[in-house]
């Protein structure tokens, strides 16, 4: 028995689509169950689970707080089995998915976490200076298959990891004070928790053939939407750099001491290719700055959060981080 | 010092622009070299290099002998330095390609493979097919990873790989029976020397700064030229899985004839399917099909080969 464990919000009509995809999995060993977690929707998304109320082995269960990572908390407590896969609303898996997931947990023993490759599915044909010169991997969380073997956990992605049930029955649960909540929330909510897992002594696992797609939806392919994500992309790997200490070596990181000259330089060499008349190099240099504009403002917010851990006690309500 | 090595055959219409980039570079630390060799090209490939020999630090090798690994190797002995940057005659190198490949290698020693970046250089907007179901990995050898750390050396492609030149001994040298002849040049098989690397111990790092930009020509865009490159490239992992079963856990080897036997109602069911998909599927179904059908004929090729050379093959399955 596995659970599949998906949040959700606002997201009726691509998460429709991901739930007809999920109907038609190929069964893993002692079968499976989904439990959907609606975090807040003001859409049809309660209408959309509830029409899937036979075809699916399906549990919805609601989280109002807003967070996804308040929403996975919550769904975890919702599961059943040995072995918890993760997946987003956004998301088509291929049809034996679940069952390669299962047969590496099953023959991976000494593994406790799991990925597979995210491959780009595009809803509509993406302009050039996207391919040309975004980042794709980071603006789309796309991830290519490696080979079959052990992993390095911050190669696990959202959209496609499993981890045993015996680690968050020993106290784990994913920080509830990042991952997406609103417009400009810090990315990297998973990755945080698989680095303090790997920290621990879990070891990853990566099976190329347990294969999804991500959904590239055309909203996802203007600049403002680009430029957004960069500033996510970027308060997400400042915090995991300044928390975790063992960070992923990020190449468009940078320390936090050559921040100022890097926005500094950024800001130089766009204006530059601006002048050139070179708007797509500019686009280039563009996102970098935004990227490192996100990790300027996350410095900021962790800069004032340890002020105000001074003059108040922290603790929150509800589930302890461990 | 390092030595950047490049193979060509009939190159003209890219070596121009690979060589036009490398005037841009950044110099690494220790200055460079590159080594060029000319592998029996009938076009205008000699007087393209001899052109840019006043611009760039260059020696023009010739190897008539056709194999792009021989030509590899010929070259391998007029390397100069301690790192080995090879590279291919369709590339694009990013300004500071070479001193991020420097810098990664200086700061890691303990690591005796470097490998980088390569991403498409499209030469129009590709289809939305061609992004959604064409492996961009195998077809145009891409390979995007935007973090440094430790990587599996089967993952470092041809057209952006350093080696030490410590580890690259006399007997360790590209395989002559293998790789790219003719026209199928572009098709890389450094994966067999860089499995024996890791055999003997060596390992691998990512550099992601380290970016070159892989030119995809206008033919590569159609949908027989990528079905052929599937056969291809099915037919070289079959073999590389075969004479490296251990390094690809692919389990005891079989008799290649009793695995072609095995496979012959694959490929009928296959053949089956793309027929139907054709007729009936939407577009993107049925080219899946048929790449699909361009790999069991890619496996089909490999074991009729292994069976020729009395070598036991590795059980195909489907990618």
């Amino acid at each position: 028995m596995l659970t599949l464990l998906v949040a959700t919000r606002d997201r009726a009509a691509s998460l429709e689509a991901t739930l007809t995809s999920l109907a038609r999995l190929e069964q893993p060993r002692g079968g499976w169950r989904l439990v959907l977690v609606d975090n807040g929707s003001t859409d049809s998304t309660g209408g959309v689970a509830e029409s899937f109320g036979s075809s699916l082995p399906l549990k919805y269960v609601h989280e109002p707080a807003a967070g996804k990572n308040s929403a996975l908390n919550t769904g975890l407590e919702h599961i059943a089995g040995d072995l918890i896969v993760f997946t987003d609303d956004d998301v088509v898996p291929r049809p034996d998915w679940l069952r390669r997931i299962r047969e590496a947990a099953d023959r991976q023993t000494g593994f406790s976490i799991f990925g597979g490759p995210v491959l780009p599915k595009w809803e509509s044909p993406p302009p050039p200076w996207i391919l040309e010169w975004v980042p794709l991997g980071p603006t789309y969380t796309i991830l290519h298959p490696c080979p079959e073997g052990p992993h390095r956990s911050a190669r696990v992605y959202g959209p496609n990891m499993a981890v045993r049930e015996s680690v968050f029955a020993e106290g784990y649960r994913f920080d509830e004070r990042i991952g997406p909540r609103g417009r400009r929330s810090p990315m990297g909510s998973e990755t945080e928790l698989l680095l303090r897992l790997e920290k621990a002594g879990h070891k990853a696992w990566h099976c190329p053939r347990a294969v999804v797609y991500h959904v590239i939806r055309p909203e996802q392919l203007t600049e403002p939407w680009v430029l957004s994500r960069a500033f996510r992309f970027g308060r997400g790997m400042y915090r995991l750099q300044e928390t975790t200490l063992q960070g992923p070596e990020f190449s468009l990181q940078g320390s936090k001491q050559t921040l100022p000259r890097e926005l500094l330089s950024r800001s130089i060499a766009m204006q530059r290719s601006r002048l050139e008349g070179n708007p797509e190099q500019a686009l280039e240099h563009r996102w970098h700055l935004r990227y490192h504009a996100g990790r300027a403002m996350e410095a900021a917010c962790l800069m004032r959060d340890r002020v105000l851990e001074g003059s108040r006690d922290r603790a929150r309500p509800g589930r302890p981080v461990t | 010092m390092l030595t950047v090595l490049i193979a060509t055959h009939n190159g003209e219409k890219t070596l121009p622009r690979t060589l036009e980039s490398f005037l841009d570079l950044e110099d690494p630390r220790g200055g460079w070299h590159v080594v060029i060799v000319d592998n029996g090209s009938v076009d205008s490939t000699p007087d393209i290099i001899d052109s840019f020999t006043a611009r760039l630090p260059l020696t023009h090798l010739s190897e008539p002998r056709t194999g792009k690994n021989r030509a590899l190797n010929a070259g391998l002995a007029s390397v100069q330095g301690n790192l080995v940057v090879f590279t291919d005659d369709d590339v694009i190198a990013d300004r500071r390609w070479l001193s991020s490949l420097r810098a990664c290698a200086d700061e890691r020693p303990q690591y005796a493979i470097i490998g980088g970046p390569v991403l498409p250089k499209w030469p129009a907007p590709p289809d939305t097919w061609i992004l959604n179901s064409v492996k961009l990995n195998a077809v145009f050898s891409v390979l995007d990873r935007e973090d440094d750390g430790p990587h599996d050396p089967r993952l470092v492609f041809g057209p952006n790989m350093a080696i030490r030149r410590s580890v690259l001994q006399p007997e360790m040298r590209f395989d002559e029976s293998m790789g790219p002849v003719g026209n199928r040049y572009a098709q890389g098989d450094e994966t067999d020397l860089l499995i024996r690397l890791m055999q003997d111990g060596c390992e691998a790092w990512f550099c992601s700064k380290a970016v070159v930009r892989h030119i995809i020509r206008p033919h590569h865009l159609t949908e027989e030229w990528i079905l052929q490159k599937g056969v291809h490239w099915a037919r070289s992992q079959l073999i590389l899985e075969s004479r490296h079963p251990d390094v690809y856990d692919v389990g005891p080897l079989a008799s290649p004839t009793s695995a072609l036997w095995r496979l012959g109602p694959s490929l009928a069911l296959q053949a089956a399917r793309t027929l139907y998909s054709g007729a009936v599927g939407e577009p993107e179904h049925a080219f899946r099909e048929r790449w699909k059908l361009s790999l069991l004929r890619g496996q089909s090729q490999a074991l009729r080969s292994l069976i020729a050379a009395h070598q036991p093959a590795a059980r195909p399955t489907l990618h």
